[in-house]
């Protein structure tokens, strides 16, 4: 399918991107751009708007040495945390640093109302210390969140380091109740967290846990964000995110996005955007091997002449490459072809970039469905559900995509969970979805 | 006597413990409030180290922005890359002398965050805030440049380059650094509320002690921002140290709620009531030793009566032979027998001594078991009288003193003849032991309507004044010089007053010019009341 799709796209003579690479000699340790429309032949005569994909895949990791990683395990130590969770949490966290080996850094922060390093930032050589340190711990009071986001930021700081992985792992089933404890705040601070490389991704535990808060500190920080329910799969969750901490590839990465004069950036989806004028600049803060991330831009274009092409975007991504340690440039490019024959614009349809354009309109119609239920309509929240899956199963269906029926059938679920007891659950995976598409999670 | 002696000791024992305990309550009341004093002392202290800690951290934060502002090109570009890349800020501006807004400037193309950043601003670059706080600066340093904040130490010009400025809206308070360069302009960044928090939080030290109330952070909405240490923190707790944080951030404050000190534990306590039980020991003990030391001679002499009671009943018969066989020889002797006659009269005259103490004793140990009865018959208390004198004269005359008498009662009255007689031999014998040096005795008696009255007086050296009452007590003798070479049981008066008061009587001591002046008054009639 997708091979007969790029072939129409080259017969219809549309030149869709290329990555150009700055004098690079091989490209096996770089990170792969690709820039594509969603539709790449556009219908001449009025305005229009269309969708930009800035795909960036980071290179496999192979035989190469990984990326050092220095890492603060925060953990929640507050009342709710007695028995299987804390023990569960424990046993994560010593698992996961087991998979670490001197090369990495570790820290280890554990709060209630107040906050204490159970293993200052090190050198990940005396597990057996650390361990003991971890196993000692014991559940306390109240959830000072704030502060102990800001100590694992802290211990994670002392070894600040554009050459590691810095990451903060979070770790709360409970209210934040002491300290600042609304999203927009723990979004500001994972934002500043962002601006010097540090990721916190966030682990909700259990149903009592603030799922907007941590999703904002994890989306605006550019980390991963996980809701587990069993206390059992903590392990699992912690073992994909140190998979994914591990991977690194490469780190401050920042998308430009250029249009020429008439075209205009509308928004960013999913992510957060700076945009002014003709230009776009999304930052995000690693690419893992293998895996894709991708700005989706909304472009407005003016009306063009019937066989007229005309570039859209210019595309420029730096980047620091953790293998080659040094700062890399991809650029790459995107135009359109102004045609009057509406079946061709249907069949040069750019079905990937399709797929992302549904994924990502699907997830802020969910976010609307979800404040509708928080304002109690529930039977609207419920239409608005069911329509947002009828939506993706027929984009599923015509885009042929496995991802988006299963993004349907979710969408289906979560109607069904909007009453009841259900609730607290369903709304922790309705955020912990829209969280992983946003970020393009790969677990 | 006895129990005001024994009221005494209590005092003596009891005033110091009320005392002791009174101040002991006081020391300790003042020593916690001392305490009190020094602990919130250090809570303060501690405090003001957190504050400097907090002021040191913006006086960094200032010194950076000072060096990106510096370095930074005034294009939009470069400053958009500025706040992309600088975690401490959400925001730079530059605002020209004439109040423009140069970035970001309101007509240009601009970035949703820095529409709301314009909009949340508006009246800080409109009514240029910025430039009067920096002209108030400027007058408040402007008495003593030199004491400012070390960052522009070394400028020469009072108004300030730089500074901060408290901006309150939303969620409270936020700061704007600015600073003025050299074109006039003032280039500043609004800090991230939320940044500059977290690091605060991660400046302060950690907790001290464990069992000390946790300090909080409190913003300017008044809420707990942070804490450090064990405890819940609780805002309405009535006693706490507060100290609001140095401007600009003087919005905030960090609290300690007191406790109060550690209270006097069991251990001061029980040391406390410890130190005061030995006290009180040793006060009874001091008590019971004087108390002991001072009954000792009472003691002593009682015994000694005992003693003497017990031989005085076994003496008296043998005695009473004694005498009886000596009047019987000195009836048989021959009228010229002068000699042997002198030498009987001091047989019987030192017999009927001999007898008169016993008597003495026994009067007394009746007293005490308070048995002492009187067998009051009609009699005369000049025969009575004239008898006494009589057994005296040849001892008194012996040792030199003249003896004068005035008898003037003859009336029969009733009494109990013996006991009036050993009255007066007490009388008379304490003469002969203590003032025979003055060589002279009256004996006078009267009688009135209803009594009669012996008085006993001499030219001896007299009684002194403070130990006039005294001397009825038992066992108490003048001094022991008086009493040198002269013996005496120390109960003679005693017995004599007690035997004047069994009659209705008195016996006293009054007073005259020269010696000790005794007199005996004896109800004849009506009024006799006495013990039986």
């Amino acid at each position: 399918m997708s091979r007969r799709h790029t072939a129409r796209i080259w017969i219809a003579g549309t030149v869709v991107a290329s990555a150009l690479l700055a004098a690079a000699p091989a490209s096996a340790t770089r990170v792969h751009l690709d820039v594509d429309l969603a539709q790449p032949m556009l219908e001449a005569g009025a305005d229009r708007t269309t969708y930009l994909k800035i795909g960036l895949t980071g290179f496999e990791l192979g035989t190469q040495l990984r990326t050092s990683v220095n890492v603060a395990i925060v953990l929640d130590r507050s009342g709710s945390m007695q028995g299987e969770k804390l023990e569960r949490a424990k046993e994560a966290a010593i698992a996961a640093i087991d998979r670490l080996t001197a090369q990495d850094i570790v820290s280890v922060i554990a709060y209630d109302h107040q906050v204490r390093v159970l293993v200052p930032a090190t050198r990940v050589s005396d597990t057996e210390q650390m361990r003991a340190a971890i196993r000692s711990l014991e559940v306390g009071g109240n959830t000072a969140l704030f502060a102990g986001v800001s100590k694992g930021a802290a211990e994670v700081r002392k070894f600040l380091d554009r050459h590691r992985v810095n990451r903060v792992i979070l770790l709360s089933d409970g209210l934040a109740n002491v300290g600042p404890d609304s999203p927009s705040e723990l979004g500001s601070l994972g934002l500043s967290f962002k601006k010097e490389g540090i990721s916190v991704t966030t682990i909700g535990l259990g149903l009592g846990y603030h799922e907007d808060l941590m999703t904002r500190l994890a989306g605006a920080s550019d980390g991963n964000h996980a809701f587990v329910e069993h206390p059992r799969d903590l392990a699992r969750i912690f073992d994909n995110e140190f998979g994914d901490v591990l991977s690194v590839v490469a780190q401050e990465v920042v998308v430009y996005i250029h249009c020429p004069p008439g075209v205009r950036p509308l928004r960013v989806l999913g992510r957060d955007a700076e945009i002014v004028g003709s230009t776009a600049v999304v930052t995000l803060n690693q690419l893992y091997a293998d895996q894709e991330k991708y700005v989706l831009l909304e472009l407005e274009v003016p009306g063009g002449r019937r066989g007229e092409r005309r570039p859209l975007a210019d595309v420029e991504v730096t980047y620091a490459n953790m293998a080659t340690k040094s700062s890399e440039r991809v650029t790459g490019q995107a135009s359109a072809f102004f045609t009057d024959q509406t079946e061709l614009v249907r069949r040069a349809e750019n079905r990937e970039v399709m797929v992302a354009v549904v994924e990502q309109v699907a997830t802020e119609r969910n976010e609307l469905a979800l404040a509708l239920r928080d304002q109690g309509k529930i039977e609207e929240a419920q239409r608005a559900l069911l329509d947002n899956a009828s939506y993706i199963q027929q984009n599923a269906v015509d885009l042929d995509s496995e991802s988006l029926s299963k993004l349907a059938t979710e969408n289906v679920q979560q109607s069904e969970g909007l009453e009841g007891a259900d609730w607290e659950r369903s709304r922790k995976q309705m955020r912990e979805t829209q969280e992983k598409v946003k970020q393009q999670r790969s677990w | 006597m006895q129990r005001r002696l024994v009221i005494v000791l209590v005092l003596i024992v009891v005033t110091p413990l009320v005392a002791l305990a009174w101040l002991g309550v006081r020391m300790a009341r003042s020593e916690q409030r001392l305490v009190r004093q020094r602990i919130q002392e250090a809570l303060i202290a501690r405090l003001r180290d957190m504050d400097a800690r907090i002021q040191g951290l913006l006086e960094q934060r200032a010194q950076r922005l000072i060096e990106l502002t510096d370095a930074v090109e005034y294009r939009a570009e470069a400053l958009r890359k500025l706040v992309r890349s600088t975690p401490e800020i959400d925001q730079v501006f530059i605002q020209a002398p004439d109040g423009s807004l140069l970035h970001p400037a309101p007509g240009g193309e601009l970035s949703q965050a820095e529409r709301e950043f314009l909009f949340r601003a508006r009246r800080i670059f409109a009514d240029r805030v910025l430039w009067s706080s920096m002209a108030e600066e400027g007058s408040r340093k402007a008495p003593n440049p030199a004491s400012g904040p070390g960052l522009g130490a070394a400028q020469t010009v009072t108004r300030p380059d730089h500074g901060w400025y408290a901006w309150y809206w939303d969620q409270g308070l936020h700061l704007i650094f600015w600073r003025q360069d050299r074109h006039g302009n003032l280039i500043g960044a609004e800090l991230s509320r939320e940044r500059l928090l977290s690091d605060v939080i991660n400046e302060l030290p950690p907790p001290a002690d464990e069992g000390s109330p946790p300090i909080a952070l409190v913003d300017s909405r008044g809420e707990v921002v942070f804490q450090l240490g064990e405890g819940v923190v609780d805002l309405s707790a009535p006693s706490a140290v507060e100290l609001p944080l140095t401007p600009p951030l003087g919005g905030w404050r960090l609290r300690q709620e007191d406790r109060g000190g550690p209270a006097i534990g069991t251990a001061g306590l029980l040391a406390g009531a410890g130190g005061f039980l030995a006290v009180a020991l040793a006060l009874g003990w001091l008590g019971i030793y004087l108390y002991r030391e001072s009954t000792r001679d009472l003691r002593e002499a009682a015994q000694r009566v005992r003693f003497v009671n017990q031989v005085s009943h076994e003496l008296r018969t043998p005695l009473t032979n004694i005498r009886l066989y000596a009047e019987l020889l000195e009836q048989q002797l021959d009228d010229d027998d002068e000699h042997a006659r002198e030498q009987l009269a001091v047989i019987v005259s030192e017999s009927h001594r001999l007898s008169r103490l016993i008597g003495n004793v026994l009067a007394f140990a009746r007293q005490q078991r308070g048995r002492l009865q009187l067998h009051p018959k009609m009699a005369v208390l000049d025969d009575t009288a004239a008898t006494v004198i009589e057994h005296f004269r040849p001892s008194l005359e012996r040792a030199g003193v003249v003896v004068e008498t005035s008898l003037a009662a003859p009336a029969p009255f009733p009494f109990d003849a013996d006991a009036v007689e050993q009255v007066l031999a007490n009388l008379l014998s304490n003469v002969e032991k203590y003032a025979a040096a003055g060589g002279w005795l009256r004996v006078a008696s009267s009688q009135g309507g209803e009594s009669a009255t012996v008085t006993v007086e001499d030219h001896g050296p007299g009684i002194p004044r403070e130990k006039v009452d005294a001397i009825f007590e038992p066992f108490v003798r003048l001094s022991d010089r008086l009493n040198e070479g002269v013996s005496g049981t120390g109960i003679g008066l005693t017995i004599a007053r007690e035997l004047a008061r069994l009659h209705g009587g008195e016996l006293r001591l009054v007073a005259s010019a020269q010696g000790a002046r005794f007199e005996l008054w004896l109800p004849t009639e009506t009024g006799r009341g006495g013990r039986t």
